[in-house]
């Protein structure tokens, strides 16, 4: 029996789709490559608009600062070490440090309609596409 | 600011999946500190929900487990990828010459870092043993 929604099958299809764009951007994002933190994904919606996402965990929603201008998103912060009040460290593999990345938009965005939030340590960008950007349907007098 | 810069680590997708888990796992990255009562391990599993969170302390082996919310990624088609999007899942073996109290690990999630506590047994923690002057 087919489920209306089966989130295993959905991210089966979700990981498959995103195998198929891993690093072959449809739109130029101009990106330098996922060795910069963040690494980011971008998804589009049927109505036009974006959505920029990328994992920042342990990082505090203030800790994150996004910029976004006309063709232009940075994202930058800061992630702090973890430091144990006493006793040892037995292992460490989650970094630290300062990050900063920038991507290419594309123009046809409404950056002042942008909105940005933090949960569960994913960062999401939500951008519109500019009113004058999306398709409409020209109504024909008949005269 | 610091002067260090933080650097991208690839996700590790994880090798034994016992045949009977759906969709991707990976390893969280973790930091494991010990101190005389207890042992910390913060992992990041960032998109995880409290809910769909389990930690399992069993015959020494401790079990991190934590499911993504997919809701989040209803009608959305990727444009572009630098990651993939799965669940997190990594078993640790803890020295058997410490004992943990499997009623004694607690858990709590704090902006997609899961940090887990496990206390050490009473008899296990080392004490002080006060030298009377007499």
């Amino acid at each position: 029996m087919a489920l209306l929604f089966d989130p295993i099958d959905s991210l089966l299809r979700l990981q498959r789709d995103i195998d198929r764009f891993y690093g072959k951007p449809l739109v130029d994002f101009g990106v330098s490559g996922p060795s910069v933190f963040p690494q980011i994904n971008v998804f589009s919606r049927e109505d036009g608009s974006f959505m920029v996402r990328a994992e920042v965990p342990g990082i505090r929603p203030e800790d994150v600062r996004v910029d976004i201008e006309p063709g232009r998103l940075t994202i930058a912060g800061e992630r702090m070490a973890a430091s144990p009040e006493r006793g040892g460290v037995h292992r460490r593999e989650r970094g630290h440090g300062a990050f900063s990345r920038t991507l290419q938009l594309p123009t046809e965005l409404a950056v002042a309609e942008a909105t940005a939030s933090v949960r569960n340590g994913v960062l999401t960008v939500q951008i519109p596409k500019h009113e004058k950007a999306r398709p409409r349907q020209i109504v024909v007098d008949a005269a | 600011m610091t002067a260090q810069e933080l650097e991208v680590k690839q996700k590790q997708e994880v090798a034994d999946k016992e045949g009977v888990r759906q969709g991707r796992y990976f390893q969280p990255d973790v930091d494991i500190f010990e101190d005389e009562n207890a042992l910390r391990i913060h992992a990041d599993v960032p998109g995880v929900t409290p809910d769909r969170v389990s930690v399992e302390l069993r015959n020494d082996v401790l079990t991190i487990q934590g499911e993504v919310d997919l809701g989040a990624y209803d009608g959305l088609k990727p444009v572009y990828a630098e990651y993939n999007v799965g669940h997190y899942l990594r078993r640790f073996r803890l020295p058997s010459r410490d004992h943990y109290d499997p009623e004694k690990v607690s858990a709590r999630l704090d902006n997609g870092v899961l940090e887990v506590e496990l206390l050490k047994s009473e008899a296990r923690r080392p004490r002080r043993i006060e030298v009377r002057a007499d």
